[in-house]
């Protein structure tokens, strides 16, 4: 696959505050990174700079190959960038907005006219395309803030903490239309400190918390890098005592205790084997009601990484 | 380059559409050329020429008497004469007469045994102008007796004939005293209403010019900033941006004030190219210091006090609300650094129909501020497209 953004060892001060220390990764063709981390993590300073709006202090980005920062020009149009704050101009139309920033793109003409045509359509604002944006709601604002992203068809897309007081309505078309975006091949970064939108969307994570990347991976990755496991838990009743026993000897079950409504289960890889469970469950005089899986998320993982929950910090 | 118009464009439309074009270009303007008017009405009139109240003290020296009232009656002021030096000073306190000549008795007759006497020249307090173009007058006179004197000296000397001249030479003398033009640039000045209209008009240009510059700190809050810097284009063009913004809405608006003046007010402000070139560096000096004052703010807000209070300490000292400085000394020096003074002093020597290189020194000093006050802003704005 083909990296279409590297960033390597990226530190960035402010002061005596080191924001961002060493942060490098990369992002291919079509796929959706995810820079998951709390509140001031390091994850806008870190997106400032590969955007070319903040320069390093070390270390170096390339977009397409070419080194990005603030003066550079020929990456930048590369690139499409969806600020976490509404960057919008309240008494132009959504039209003018996407005109305008289409121009500094170098667009034109019918391009633009059509590039135009088709983003208010993926956005859904067509119909409201003559009207001022301050005329808008929030939710209609903030898709325009991602259509702006992307009406120069960009190699990479920055979208940072898109979602952020957004109603759930338009957050869900947020993330369809990001779903949509890798699906076209764009290459997507996503800033996020919703565990559950990194989840859906990304293809890989980078967890950064006090200005590191302290792991990066799949979510099955990050999950078996810190040794989490699935818990299982059957709900029935008979000789539990005996269930237990059984399932403890159980190839996959790391650990099996009883519990009020039936048995629990540590499982590595439920999904491999939970049939086998099961039949051994049943073997050792269990009725089955009910069985529930809670597979380890990013939550869990960030939990296990620093100490703290995302939400929390 | 391209960007560049891109963004003056749109900062333009959304100065038309939000309608401050319409108050700071035109409601604005018209709006002070009316209360010029009304505060200065005829600063502008007898064609932007200034009339010195002028007079002098009776004595035996005729000939000098009456060469000083043919150039007074040049000037097309009033002419009076005071029986002695206490009944002039007390006109000049009762504000009868601006200033007034006062030449010894011994004047003319000393002329003969080849002295020059001094002329002394009563100036009225809150006249400042009118005494210095007496005194311009006075000094013009002696020095063309000393010339006249050297003349007649060499053609004697020479082998010439003193009966022709003698009379040759004083005729020669009188008609180079006779024209205003004569009178030293340094004294050449507008009156003080035309004076404080030029300095006003300035001072509000000062407000106007921060208008395009301003939007850079609006949309750094706003955040659209950071997605232009996204965008394929350099911070420097940004900066070009607003710039371009401000020197178009500061032309417009001086012009209308202009226009508003030759028609409301029948002003004439002199030779249109040398009134445009005041214009053009008037207005470029005025986005420099504007841009100085941006780019020491963190807010819109800040940004607005900070030019107010430069606006009104430049305002003071350029003259724009009372005329300071003619007399010389440290307070002159000051003066000479602000872009009133050279814009006033620009139009004051386009005054009386003068070509338009009269104006090309006041137009270089406004280049000048424009320069410095630019390569000062070019450090201090840096940070402001930065994210």
């Amino acid at each position: 696959m083909t990296a279409v953004m590297v960033a390597k060892g990226l530190a960035k001060s402010f002061g005596d505050l080191l924001a961002v220390d060493g942060v490098g990764f990369s992002i291919y063709q079509g796929e959706t990174y995810g820079l998951l981390g709390p509140n001031g993590a390091g994850k806008t300073t870190t997106i400032s700079m590969i955007a070319g709006l903040l320069e390093a202090d070390e270390g170096e980005v390339r977009v397409g190959g070419d080194l990005i920062n603030p003066r550079a020009v020929t990456p930048k149009r590369r690139m499409g960038l969806v600020p976490q704050e509404l960057a919008i101009y309240p008494d132009l139309t959504a039209r003018e907005n996407l005109e305008f920033f289409g121009r500094l793109y170098g667009m034109g003409g019918e391009e633009l006219a059509q590039r135009a045509d088709r983003v208010l359509e993926v956005v859904g604002l067509a119909e409201r395309q003559k009207d001022l944006t301050k005329e808008f709601s929030g939710g209609m604002k903030r898709r325009l803030n991602i259509g702006i992203g992307l009406l120069h068809n960009p190699e990479l897309l920055i979208l940072d903490e898109p979602t952020v007081g957004v109603d759930p309505q338009s957050r869900n078309a947020i993330l369809e239309a990001v779903e949509e975006l890798s699906t076209a091949g764009i290459a997507v970064l996503y800033t996020t400190h919703y565990m559950e939108e990194a989840e859906r969307l990304c293809d890989r994570v980078g967890i950064i918390d006090q200005g590191k990347i302290i792991a990066e991976g799949t979510r099955r990755e990050l999950v078996e890098m810190v040794g989490e496991k699935d818990r299982v838990s059957i709900i029935g009743t008979g000789p539990l005592a005996e269930v237990v026993r059984k399932l403890s000897s159980t190839v996959g079950v790391a650990e099996a205790g009883e519990s009020e409504s039936g048995v629990t289960l540590l499982v590595e890889d439920s999904s491999s084997h939970l049939a086998t469970i099961l039949a051994t469950a049943a073997q050792s005089g269990m009725v089955v009601s009910g069985v529930e899986i809670e597979q380890p998320d990013l939550e869990a993982v960030f939990l296990h990484l620093t100490g703290k929950a995302l939400r929390d910090v | 380059m391209r960007n560049v118009i891109h963004i003056a464009a749109k900062d333009l439309r959304l100065r038309i559409r939000d309608k401050s074009v319409f108050i700071i270009g035109l409601i604005a303007p018209l709006a002070l050329a009316f209360i010029f008017n009304t505060v200065f009405g005829g600063a502008f009139g007898d064609e932007g020429t200034f009339s010195p109240d002028l007079g002098i003290v009776e004595s035996e020296a005729d000939q000098t008497n009456s060469t000083l009232e043919r150039i007074a009656s040049q000037l097309g002021g009033p002419w009076k004469t005071f029986a002695d030096p206490a009944a002039a000073e007390a006109a000049l306190d009762d504000g009868e007469v601006e200033a007034v000549f006062v030449v010894p008795d011994e004047f003319d007759s000393n002329l003969a045994s080849g002295q020059i006497g001094a002329i002394e020249v009563l100036g009225a307090i809150d006249a400042s102008t009118s005494t210095q173009i007496a005194a311009g007058i006075a000094r013009n006179y002696a020095n063309s007796l000393r010339t006249t004197q050297v003349a007649i000296a060499s053609a004697i000397s020479a082998g010439g004939n003193p009966t022709e001249i003698i009379p040759a030479a004083i005729e020669a003398t009188d008609r180079s005293l006779i024209s205003l033009g004569e009178i030293d640039a340094d004294v050449r000045q507008l009156d003080t209403n035309t004076s404080t209209v030029a300095g006003m008009a300035m001072f509000f240009l000062l407000f106007t010019a921060q208008t395009g510059l301003l939007s850079l700190l609006e949309e750094r809050r706003d955040g659209t900033l950071q997605r232009i810097l996204a965008t394929p284009t350099r911070p420097a063009s940004v900066l070009a941006a607003k710039s371009i913004v401000s020197i178009v809405l500061g032309v417009f608006s001086l012009l209308v004030l202009i226009v508003a003046g030759i028609v409301l007010m029948d002003a004439n402000w002199g030779n249109p190219l040398g009134v445009a070139l005041l214009v053009i560096g008037g207005v470029l000096a005025a986005v420099g210091i504007s841009a100085v004052t941006t780019g020491m703010a963190k807010t819109p807000e800040q940004a607005g006090n900070i030019q107010g209070i430069v606006a009104t300490v430049l305002g003071l000292l350029g003259g724009a609300f009372f005329p300071i400085g003619q007399d010389g000394g440290i307070l002159a020096q000051i003066t000479a650094l602000t872009p009133h003074y050279w814009f006033s002093r620009g139009l004051a020597n386009l005054a009386g129909g003068q070509p338009a290189s009269e104006a090309f020194g006041a137009v270089a000093w406004l280049l000048v501020i424009a320069g410095v006050t630019s390569a000062m802003a070019a450090v201090l704005t840096r940070r402001q497209v930065s994210v």
